[in-house]
């Protein structure tokens, strides 16, 4: 019996082994296929989209949007790493960057440390960088930072809303306090002030970003103290303001993509942080050979639009004097702070 | 003994061959091939210089978390808490290494390493207490423990120790400022992740094996998990045994999570050791307690995470395949029914 189980393991190891060492060929030839086809037609082109979590969020797919288009328009292929464990972002870009990708695309600024260690040690790789903000003398060769000017959007935001109340009294829903937020509350309290300095701000944070029950409570807490607008900054728990919002009969305000869809009846605005135009632009421009490691902002200036009205409901009269304002602060006529001490 | 290692091999080579058949059919429904997708995942994991470091590195915390799980498990109890001592480890170890200065490099890895086995102590000392003299059931206990821990490091971590520089600015992103260069453990490979903490994690190893194989304490504790009246009627001061048991495996469990942040984070990040405890009762099983089975678990877990991640790169099969055949095979390897059930037809066989 003894033998016969020697034999049995004996077998079950030595086909083990050959599969292995033919998966292991099977890799190799592929890598070289790889490499000798080295120019960069668009199908060669590789480029690896990292981000953070699933892509189901109003924003990532606004940016699946844009990935979608460089395909559609250029033949670029790209590879999306979702990247769901915090352990795994340096892991993971390394790994592009050892896969040999030509761009690495990463979405939101936890992956920035990474970037940074890693960005010199693979100088033919090109990063690009969504929502990095790097200060003057922390540029690096092949990292590319894109930012937004979400405090546009949120200025226009502000007037609308500041615009649309009947009762003076508009409120903002933060998903939690940082410098992206407070960027957009201090926009948005800038426009209200801008239109009508007496209209009441309330502010209110959810402290998480994926929870809609958890807004949509907050929202109908709000409505029922008399405001009739809210601003929801909050990804995933904004989605419950608008819940809130076609039960109450009230207005709120969208972010990321022109969330009107959502409630055609009650989002009289969406603050636009064109993903998937940042993405389109930033990757078609490193295929085409024009990639710099100079910061970009999107914005008003930069001809990208920043606010969406939902024209079904906002009047005319209100849409002109919108635009009146967005041409002042392309011009640079008006100033609008980043911060705010509001909380 | 020799006997013994075939059995184990072979037990896991059937329960590998059926998480792979299973797996395959998930595969296939997704549209792929299954052998491609395998092909991807063996050489994520193995080919290549970053890749078996990949694997190495990621087997250190599994190897850990195991030895942590199997102190208690070769007692009788669960530790379904390891989850939270990891992350309070992991602070523990964070804060000591960011704050204090000046010290020797392996003065002050040592200093962050005794933070965080006290700091497991000291979480672990009432479930143990209450489990071992007062016989309150350890595995809610514990568990309950974890959740605790786990918001307790996050309150911590965001609303004392977090600094205004280190708030990221479009995520909320909870952690604490950057370890010293003393307190970080080194690449053994740089700039791969792969850290020293490979070595300690190999050592502990060595000591697990001294401890289970060949002191007395350690057969006790075998004994109490095989048959506690038993060992009780033999002599062994049963309520010690699974008091230091689970205070045990608190440590080693904080153990881990302080490995991981000073040899890869270099600061406390909330959510760094996500499914770590759960991870690591899988690989406890898996190895069935073994002193070389815990460490084997640990690399097949940390190849497997690793190769997944690669396939799921190259190829469009979802990283959550990889969930269910690790699931499958750790239930083949712990179904100690299946491997008697072979035997006996083998015998009937035999037999004719």
């Amino acid at each position: 019996m003894n033998k016969r189980t020697k034999r049995v393991v004996a077998m079950l190891v030595s086909v083990l082994l050959i599969a292995l060492l033919a998966a292991g060929c099977g890799g190799k030839e592929e890598k070289q296929g790889e490499e000798k086809e080295a120019s960069k037609s668009a199908e060669d082109y590789k480029v690896a989209v990292l981000t953070m979590r699933k892509m189901t969020t109003p924003a990532d797919l606004n940016t699946l949007e844009g990935i979608d288009r460089l395909k559609d328009e250029l033949g670029i292929n790209c590879k999306i790493v979702e990247c769901v464990e915090i352990a795994e972002y340096k892991e993971q870009m390394q790994a592009v960057s050892e896969e040999g990708y030509d761009v690495v695309y990463f979405i939101y600024d936890n992956f920035l440390e990474a970037a940074k260690e890693l960005a010199p040690m693979y100088p033919d790789t090109k990063y690009i960088g969504l929502w990095i903000d790097l200060p003057k003398g922390d540029e690096l060769e092949n990292l590319k930072p894109l930012f937004f000017r979400p405090e546009q959007g949120a200025f226009i935001c502000g007037a609308t809303a500041a615009m649309m109340t009947e009762t003076d009294q508009v409120a903002f829903l933060g998903g939690g306090i940082n410098p992206g937020i407070i960027t957009f509350l201090a926009g948005y309290e800038a426009g209200i002030k801008y239109v009508n300095p007496d209209c009441e701000l309330v502010v209110s944070w959810a402290n998480t970003f994926d929870d809609p029950l958890k807004g949509k409570e907050l929202a109908a807490s709000l409505y029922s103290r008399g405001v009739d607008v809210i601003f929801q900054s909050a990804n995933q728990t904004g989605l419950g303001v608008f819940d809130a919002a076609k039960e109450a009969g009230k207005y709120a305000i969208g972010v990321d993509v022109d969330q009107s869809d959502l409630a055609p009846d009650n989002i009289i605005a969406s603050c636009l942080l064109d993903h998937g135009f940042a993405t389109y632009d930033s990757i078609s421009k490193a295929f085409e050979g024009e990639f710099s490691n100079e910061q970009v902002y999107y914005g008003l200036q930069e001809g990208s639009p920043v606010a969406a009205i939902n024209e079904k409901i906002v009047p005319e009269d209100v849409r002109e004097q919108l635009k009146e304002i967005e041409e002042k602060i392309a011009a640079g006529e008006i100033e609008i702070p980043k911060t705010t001490e509001t909380k | 003994m020799k006997k013994e290692m075939i059995q184990s091999i072979l037990r896991l080579v059937i329960a590998l061959a059926i998480g792979l058949i299973v797996s395959s059919i998930f595969i296939l429904c997704a549209g792929e091939n299954p052998m491609e997708a395998y092909a991807a995942m063996l050489q994520g994991a193995f080919v290549g210089k970053l890749n078996i470091l990949t694997t190495l590195r990621w087997s250190v915390p599994y190897i850990m978390a195991g030895l942590a799980s199997a102190v208690a498990i070769r007692a009788g109890m669960f530790n379904m808490g390891l989850e939270g001592c990891i992350y309070l480890g992991g602070l523990a170890a964070g804060i000591v290494g960011a704050y204090t200065k000046g010290l020797p490099s392996v003065l002050h890895i040592g200093l962050c390493l005794l933070a965080a086995m006290l700091v497991g102590a000291v979480w672990m000392y009432l479930p143990s207490r209450l489990k071992a003299y007062h016989g309150v059931n350890e595995v809610i206990m514990t568990w309950m423990m974890s959740y605790i821990a786990v918001l307790l490091c996050q309150f911590l971590a965001s609303e004392v120790f977090q600094k205004e520089e280190d708030i990221t600015s479009a995520v909320q992103q909870v952690r604490t400022p950057e370890i010293m260069e003393s307190a970080k453990l080194s690449q053994l490979v740089p700039p791969y992740q792969l850290n020293t903490s490979f070595l300690i994690a190999i050592g502990l190893c060595v000591l697990y094996y001294l401890f289970a194989n060949r002191t007395k304490m350690g057969y006790e504790q075998k004994m109490l998990g095989m048959a506690p009246k038993f060992a009780e009627y033999g002599g062994v001061n049963v309520k010690r045994m699974q008091y230091y048991s689970l205070l045990f495996s608190g440590i080693l469990g904080a153990l881990t999570g302080a490995m991981e942040i000073l040899g890869v984070h270099y600061r406390y990040v909330h959510g760094f050791g996500l499914d770590m405890g759960a991870n690591g009762i899988l690989v406890s099983l898996m190895g069935r307690l073994s002193p070389f089975g815990v460490p084997a678990a640990g690399v097949f877990m940390g190849a497997v995470q690793n190769g997944a991640r690669a396939m799921s790169r190259n190829t469009n099969v979802s990283l959550d395949t990889v969930r269910i055949l690790i699931s499958v095979v750790v239930i083949c390897i712990t179904a100690e029914g299946l491997y008697e059930v072979l035997k006996i037809k083998k015998k009937m066989r035999e037999g004719d």
